[in-house]
């Protein structure tokens, strides 16, 4: 059964039509990825799902709770780590879950057990005293995460949780996210990353200008776009004979070049890249460089929209 | 009410940890009022600068305006002119350039007959060497010149000088003291400098505390720690209540503070009526504090609402007479329709013991206004705490 289902949910800003007729389901126990470029309406989805934003037309349910009749219980099921550092100067990490553990209506020992439980999660047991006027970056935020985590919700929403932050913290992040899936929260983490995205989701929507325009695991979007793999060769003699030859191999499906350089476009690359260097070298050409290029989610999005993610 | 409670303490626990609240709140009122009560005390200790009667030298050339020079001697003038007759007016100029007397009159020849018949009289007036002894005796005739005027028209309305003649004498025999002198810079104000700026201060201060629920709304809207506590479970109006009750709660603790602190340190009197003292501090607290989430609902950034709330305050401040009371003219009237004015006044009508009457016509004023603002605020109220 679904965690979140979305049913022709739209939203507008004026005349601009941010979330245009979005439908989709995502279902319990997954990390699901929700990529596309700055603008295309994810963060206004996610605000949409959280009860933040007013749903202009459809409908949104969380755990077979509709949002528009049930904001508060729909809420307390979420835990949402914003896009921001969203933090006060003035209190203590620990205070921090504190207050936001009391406003999901935790009190008493169970409170305290969250606070500590979340402080150990997020690696800031050593620093609970502290606020975060004298954190690093890494550190706020993974306290950004902790205060949505505290209430143990079913559903945690992480919107670009990594941006501006250090290689290390952001590994940090992501083995976190992964982390509290095995523990049981249905994770929809968005980010125009596409890397991070294709490590962690179990399944991946890519949405552009508020569309859905791509749904499913990465193995089956990486399907429709398997056949943009490809070997660039760099070479010095190349001979007619030797393209003619390439060209012919069972596994190629289409070879270009152009002066020195040739693209041999072909499905498992790697497996049949010995057969290309044995063929130039068998025509006395010489090899300058080399590089295999994977199609990836980029590559897909670049396919359906003829834009990069991160422009 | 666990979550508005939570957000009460939230709201005052930010406040506590804030470093400028102890200075800004408390230390700096305080300081204010010792230093402008203490610094300004010449300008409102009349005790002290109780004028000595000034000697007047009186000169009456016109034997029928006898009883026009004697409304001088009424018992009334006594406080502020002492009479001394001369023969001449030679004599009399002599004396006032030998400094022997403080102030010259002459009541010319015919005076009386000029008064009664409606044409224009004048008496001639020569200052003497001191100019505060000057200003008493000026404003002091000048009084009894209005008196001489009424009797003037008197014999306009009434065309017959004798008419005239009679009612200058029951005017003079039944209202022998009746001439009213008002000294201008004494009017009406007989409470020290450190009560008038202690309650100046006071309500300047408590608008400063109401601000601070403004400027939480909009600082929470800008680090968007706002868009974090509306994803909990909480409703807007739990928001807006904490605000109201956590900033509100500050501030009035602010103003039983300075009361009380104003009381012990510098032996400040507020009065005795109590209750009626906490519904001030209660009204210009919600009217404070309804204000900043008013203005707060209306400015996007924390800079513009500073720029703006700030503005209110000073201004309203000033038009009240916090700053200076002598305004005068066309800014003393506007301050009449400011919050600060009635919240003053309302704070040193108690001082002064005034009647019930006063006291609660102050109130009354103050708590509608309140209760205006906060109706106000309660519309604007979501649009201020939103997110969006």
């Amino acid at each position: 059964m679904s965690l979140v289902r979305l049913r022709q949910v739209v939203k507008r800003y004026g005349a601009k039509l941010s979330v245009d007729h979005l439908s989709l389901s995502i279902e319990r126990g997954e990390i699901f990825g929700l990529l596309g470029p700055n603008g295309a309406g994810k963060s206004t989805t996610i605000k949409m799902i959280c009860g933040l934003l007013r749903i202009d037309q459809g409908e949104i349910e969380v755990d077979g709770e509709p949002v528009r009749r049930h904001p508060l219980a729909v809420k307390s099921k979420i835990g949402l780590v914003p896009q921001e550092i969203a933090l006060y100067d003035q209190l203590t990490a620990a205070e921090h879950l504190r207050f936001f553990g009391k406003l999901y209506g935790l009190r008493g020992s169970r409170l305290r057990e969250r606070v500590d439980e979340a402080l150990e999660f997020t690696g800031l047991t050593e620093h609970r005293n502290e606020r975060p006027g004298s954190f690093s970056g890494g550190m706020k935020r993974r306290l950004n995460i902790a205060c949505a985590i505290v209430h143990q919700p079913k559903l945690v929403i992480m919107d670009e949780p990594t941006v501006g932050i250090d290689p290390q913290s952001r590994n940090h992040i992501l083995e976190s996210v992964r982390e509290l899936n095995r523990r049981g929260a249905t994770i929809i983490y968005t980010s125009h990353y596409m890397e991070e995205v294709e490590a962690i989701s179990t399944r991946v929507g890519i949405i552009d200008h508020g569309r859905l325009i791509a749904l499913g695991t990465i193995r089956e979007l990486l399907t429709q776009v398997e056949e943009q793999e490809k070997l660039v060769i760099e070479t010095e003699g190349l001979k007619d004979a030797a393209v003619d030859e390439i060209r012919r191999h069972a596994s190629v499906r289409r070879a270009e070049r152009r002066d020195g350089t040739l693209e041999v476009y072909l499905r498992h690359a790697q497996s049949y890249l010995q057969d290309m260097l044995y063929i130039i070298a068998k025509h006395e050409a010489r090899i300058v460089s080399l590089r295999n290029e994977t199609p990836n989610l980029e590559t897909l999005f670049l396919t359906l929209t003829g834009r990069n993610l991160r422009d | 009410m666990r979550t508005i409670g939570t957000l009460i303490l939230h709201e005052l626990r930010r406040m506590i940890r804030a470093k400028e609240t102890f200075w800004l709140l408390l230390f700096l009122p305080l300081l204010l009022i010792f230093i402008l009560g203490n610094a300004l005390s010449g300008f409102f200790d009349y005790e002290n600068r109780r004028v000595e009667p000034i000697e007047v030298g009186l000169v009456v050339l016109d034997e029928a305006s006898s009883e026009f020079a004697g409304l001088l001697r009424a018992d009334g003038m006594a406080r502020w002119l002492s009479v001394i007759d001369f023969e001449s007016k030679e004599r009399m100029l002599g004396a006032l350039k030998d400094g022997e007397i403080g102030y010259g009159v002459v009541v010319p020849e015919h005076f009386a007959e000029r008064v009664t018949s409606g044409k224009e009289a004048r008496w001639e007036l020569y200052p003497g060497q001191n100019a505060d002894s000057n200003l008493v005796a000026e404003s002091a005739i000048e009084g009894l010149l209005d008196r001489i005027n009424f009797v003037q028209s008197a014999a306009v309305a009434l065309g017959d000088p004798r008419a005239a003649e009679a009612a200058v004498r029951t005017a003079s025999a039944a209202e022998g003291s009746g001439v009213k002198v008002v000294p201008p810079d004494m009017s009406g104000r007989d409470y020290s400098a450190l009560q008038y700026y202690a309650a100046q201060m006071l309500v300047m201060f408590l608008l400063y505390a109401g601000m601070a629920a403004g400027l939480s709304i909009v600082e929470e809207r800008e680090a968007r720690t706002l868009e974090r506590i509306h994803a909990a479970p909480v409703r807007p109006v739990h928001i807006l209540a904490g605000k109201f009750a956590g900033d509100g709660l500050a501030a009035f603790a602010q103003a039983l503070i300075i009361i009380v602190c104003t009381f012990a340190f510098y032996g400040l009197d507020w009065g005795s009526r109590y209750l009626h003292l906490l519904a001030a501090c209660f009204f210009t607290v919600a009217a404070s504090v309804s204000l900043a989430v008013i203005v707060a609902a209306l400015a996007p950034k924390a800079r513009a609402f500073q720029m703006i709330f700030m503005t209110l305050i000073m201004g309203m401040t000033f038009v009240s007479g916090g700053f200076t009371p002598e305004l005068g003219g066309f800014l003393e009237r506007l301050g009449e329709y400011s919050l600060s004015f009635w919240a003053s006044q309302s704070f040193i009508h108690l001082m002064l013991g005034s009647a019930d009457s006063v006291v609660h016509e102050h109130l009354t004023v103050l708590g509608l206004t309140a209760a205006g603002l906060f109706l106000i605020s309660i519309l604007l109220g979501g649009k201020a705490v939103s997110h969006e």
